[in-house]
């Protein structure tokens, strides 16, 4: 569990502070919650629960919840926080003040609704809507306003699955007149867990596994989650997201957005994309060099991708868009969403309703599905 | 900007020299470390090391891949915690005063149950239920700003990197309580 030991240097700084925050805790495992609480326990070297600390956790549980690779909702259930055994101890204290919809009371209950569970079927009827993608990526994207980066940092569009998420983000990087860039990856799969999964299933000859080459083959037309493209196309001004945490201290994290200004053959250049309502200090421009994802296949291989840790970031899943506080919004809906909370995380983003566009399968149709786990709700 | 000079010539796997570059270069590569430490060069280099340290660790290298030196750990953590907030305390009491001035009543009353508990160093644990937009965020820097001005330590941390640099001092909850991912590799994924 925790790697944490009292004598270490880090054990003497968490014995020594007074107050423990952990924000967005219902988006982890409640496996995190019990290592977060043993490892306070042994620095301070004693047995009440989180060692007698001030933790003050906080969160959302109507927003989306942690993912379980093809997992059920029992496995999802089991997976939260709340099911945690020290959950009990602690006490709930709610913010029920409504701040950023202020501007539009009757959107924020009704978002508020969907929240805390209406449905199964809720009607969007009030929402601009549309059946087509060209509505969408013209509502948000429209005006030439790909061409200035900054503009981009509070729009978004949203779908539901990862492959919907690329059809746009390509469509929209092919907006960009500027010079572009084709990055190929280097593909590997890892050679000892590979040998050792043959030597494992050398006997069973039922379930051998799939050719190597094949599968190589494979992931570089279907991108496994979690890594970067296998052919990236970099557009100088073009609006990407990082897929790693370099400096927390300089905001060059996990989805923050960048522009590109240069494209080297070993090296990309990117600007830090600031918002403006939140003053940081400026980065200037960062050198971003290749780097090796790993990611285990379904196959039961161990993917090794040397790519560039860019992804475009015109279009986002429901998941990956919490956090984010945006003025324009394309909601796809084209698909119904399929688990707990995403109907809620992405229109919750909105301060208005002439800030969204729906997009729906037709054009009759003015309802879509709504997933809540009431059982999540606190 | 030298370390990714230095970056650049790993790159390459032109290794062979690098602690002589190191030697020649390392007052330039650690200039903004210097400046940082109010021109103190020997602790800026340091920094700089501990810096590179952490890049390569990044890339599953180490220092001594590169025949570099080792920075020396003269400050613990928790001193430099300790250290870094000391220097601000009159603008972080000022922070705490504006924020406490335009709390609405929910607000008011956690940051009051939090600075008891905080004061006589009693246990606490507490969930804040807030949908978005209900100014959290402004919560939480608000009591981090109180404890640090108090001369404590606060740690501010969030499950994701993206959600922890809306504090200053922000880290994500897996490296400040050195929870092993791998071990949740199959179950965890963000």
């Amino acid at each position: 569990m925790s790697t944490i030991e009292p004598h270490h240097q880090r054990g003497e700084l968490l014995r020594r502070c007074d107050l423990i925050i952990w924000d967005e805790a219902p988006m982890a495992n409640r496996a995190v919650l019990a290592c977060v609480e043993e490892c306070c326990r042994k620095v301070m070297r004693n047995q009440t629960p989180f060692g007698g600390k001030v933790v003050i956790l906080l969160g959302d549980f109507r927003q989306t919840c942690p993912v379980i690779p093809r997992g059920r909702k029992a496995d999802i259930l089991n997976a939260c926080i709340s099911r945690c055994q020290f959950w009990e101890q602690f006490q709930i204290a709610r913010l029920t003040a409504p701040i950023r919809n202020a501007k539009d009371p009757a959107l924020a209950s009704f978002v508020d609704a969907i929240g805390d569970g209406a449905g199964p079927s809720v009607d969007l009827s009030f929402l601009t809507r549309t059946t087509n993608a060209k509505d969408v990526i013209n509502f948000v994207y429209g005006q030439n306003i790909t061409n200035d980066p900054n503009a981009c940092l509070r729009r978004c569009i949203l779908a539901p699955t990862n492959t919907q998420v690329d059809l746009y983000n390509a469509a929209v990087l092919n907006l960009l007149t500027s010079p572009s860039r084709q990055y190929h990856a280097a593909d590997s799969l890892e050679k000892h867990t590979q040998a050792a999964e043959v030597a494992n299933t050398g006997s069973d000859a039922d379930s051998p596994l799939p050719n190597p080459d094949a599968v190589l083959d494979y992931v570089r037309c279907r991108r496994p989650n979690g890594v970067p493209d296998y052919s990236l196309t970099v557009k100088v001004g073009g609006v990407y997201r990082l897929l790693r945490n370099f400096s927390i201290d300089q905001g060059l994290v996990k989805n923050a957005r960048v522009t590109v200004v240069g494209t080297g053959s070993k090296l990309v250049t990117v600007r830090l994309l600031h918002d403006t309502q939140t003053p940081g200090t400026n980065t200037g421009d960062i050198l971003l060099p290749r780097i090796t994802f790993k990611e285990r296949l379904q196959s039961g291989h161990t993917l090794c991708r040397r790519q560039f840790p860019l992804a475009p970031a015109y279009a986002s899943t429901f998941h990956s868009c919490q956090g984010l506080t945006l003025d324009c919004v394309g909601i796809d809906l084209t698909q119904d969403v399929f688990t707990h909370g995403q109907l809620y995380t992405a229109l919750s983003r909105i301060r208005q309703r002439s800030d969204a566009i729906v997009r729906l399968p037709t054009a009759e149709h003015s309802c879509t599905t709504n997933v809540t786990y009431k059982e999540l709700l606190i | 900007m030298g370390a990714s000079n230095l970056e650049e010539n790993e790159c390459k796997g032109e290794n062979r020299d690098t602690l002589q570059f190191w030697t020649e270069f390392q007052s330039k590569i650690s200039e903004d470390f210097i400046v940082a430490t109010a021109g103190n060069s020997e602790e800026g280099c340091n920094e700089a090391l501990k810096w590179l340290g952490l890049l390569l660790q990044g890339h599953g290298k180490g220092l001594e891949d590169y025949g570099l030196p080792e920075p020396l750990t003269r400050e613990n953590e928790a001193e430099w915690e300790l250290h870094r907030w000391l220097s601000q305390s009159g603008t972080l009491r000022q922070q705490v005063d504006v924020g406490v001035s335009v709390f609405n009543p929910e607000q008011h009353d956690i940051f009051l149950r939090v600075q008891q508990a905080v004061y006589n160093n009693e246990p606490l644990l507490m969930f804040i239920d807030g949908k978005a937009g209900r100014c959290k965020t402004f919560l939480v820097n608000t009591l981090c700003a109180w404890v640090r001005a108090e001369g404590r330590i606060a740690l501010p941390t969030a499950t994701s990197a993206f959600a922890a640099q809306l504090y200053p001092g922000g880290r994500t909850t897996h490296s400040t309580f050195g929870v092993c991912v791998l071990s949740m590799a199959n179950s965890f994924h963000i």
